[in-house]
């Protein structure tokens, strides 16, 4: 069976955590605390919604002086658009609740 | 205590970033900077070791990612896979000679070591993983040095013939070049297909030599699990060991 992709536990906490503040720039580290992961899964996991156009990353400077800039990310438009979808109800439920009957007013057969 | 332990661990941690900084190519570059930078704002040196150690597994990661490999014309390739293979299939046949003419089954010297490392190294550096494999593997398999050179051989010469079957592939899709992958090979997959060859080769080679004094072993005996275990911890090693200028040789 073909694998979904970017639907592992881990990707799905990356993307819960960007879409919480979609706006907003995220620390690797910060990210990492948010979600739990550890560097090793967390930026393997960044790299690749990088490569698929998920996520934009930018050097920002450090607000400490005397330390490196830092890599900053948010997620794209299609990111935003394709994390929403993985969170949204499935297909099914949503079929399901477009079956309800609802009441018509002044409407006669 | 904990202000030694934090000392320690930041200038451990430091000391690894940089060796991983030194082994990523390519995009992975910008990642590791990244993963540095990040290290570089915290303030508990245990706390950045832990981080770079992630960093150790990204690194593994992008060892075993595809990436795309320059072309290399088709003579160089053949060249390059057929001599590897043939010069360590040769320095096998070496190492056995001489194991068996002393009729010992005592550590292997290290001028025997020293040869099979040349030799290595001579092949355009290919598999520096399997030579790590073949030294943990035969140094702690003393008691049957034979299986251990053996499972070293037979796990590179594995790991070699699917560059000739590629090499070979390649050419008759397109004669004038040969474009390859980095093949990225599991530390499972290298274990337990040097493991089954090398003991294969051992028990068939006891079976045909019985003058030999080595006991026949059985393949699912106490060595067999010790050479498991090695070529894992080899296996192991050598990936971490392997730099990028070997995978680029390794094409």
């Amino acid at each position: 069976m073909a694998r979904i992709p970017n639907s592992s536990p881990q990707t799905l906490g990356v993307l819960a955590a960007l879409l919480e503040a979609e706006e907003e720039w995220h620390y690797g580290y910060a990210l990492s605390q948010q979600t739990g992961l550890k560097s090793g899964t967390l930026y393997p996991i960044l790299m690749r919604l990088a490569e698929q156009g998920w996520l934009e990353r930018q050097w920002m400077p450090s607000e400490q002086p005397g330390r490196p800039p830092r890599h900053v990310y948010r997620l794209t438009g299609d990111g935003v658009r394709e994390a929403r979808q993985k969170f949204a109800p499935p297909r099914s439920a949503r079929a399901a609740a477009r079956l309800v009957p609802v009441p018509m007013e002044g409407c006669h057969v | 205590m904990s202000d030694l332990a934090d000392r320690i661990g930041g200038w451990a941690a430091e000391r690894v970033m940089r060796w991983i900084a030194a082994r990523a190519e390519g995009t992975h570059r910008e990642w590791v900077a990244a993963m540095r930078a990040e290290m570089a704002c915290m303030d508990d040196g245990v706390e950045r070791l832990r981080w770079t150690l992630g960093g150790v597994v990204m690194a593994w990661r992008m060892g075993s990612a595809v990436v795309a490999r320059p072309r290399v014309s088709f003579e160089t390739a053949v060249k390059r896979n057929l001599l590897a293979a043939g010069i360590f299939a040769a320095l096998n046949v070496l190492l056995i000679v001489i194991i068996r003419a002393n009729g010992r089954n005592d550590p292997p010297d290290l001028y025997v070591m020293a040869l099979i490392s040349v030799g290595i190294l001579v092949t355009n550096r290919i598999g520096a993983r399997f030579v790590t494999a073949m030294l943990v593997g035969s140094m702690a398999q003393f008691a049957i040095v034979r299986a251990g050179f053996l499972f070293g051989g037979a796990t590179f010469e594995l790991h070699v013939a699917p560059w000739v079957a590629a090499t070979v592939a390649m050419w008759l899709a397109d004669p004038t070049a040969w474009s390859t992958r980095h093949r990225g090979h599991s530390v499972l997959g290298g274990c337990l297909c040097g493991f089954i060859l090398g003991e294969t080769i051992y028990l068939l080679s006891s079976l045909v030599s019985p003058v030999m004094p080595w006991t026949l072993r059985g393949p699912l005996g106490g060595a067999s699990v010790n050479l498991f275990v090695c070529a894992l911890i080899g296996a192991l090693a050598g990936r971490v060991l392997r730099t990028p200028e070997r995978r680029v040789m390794s094409v």
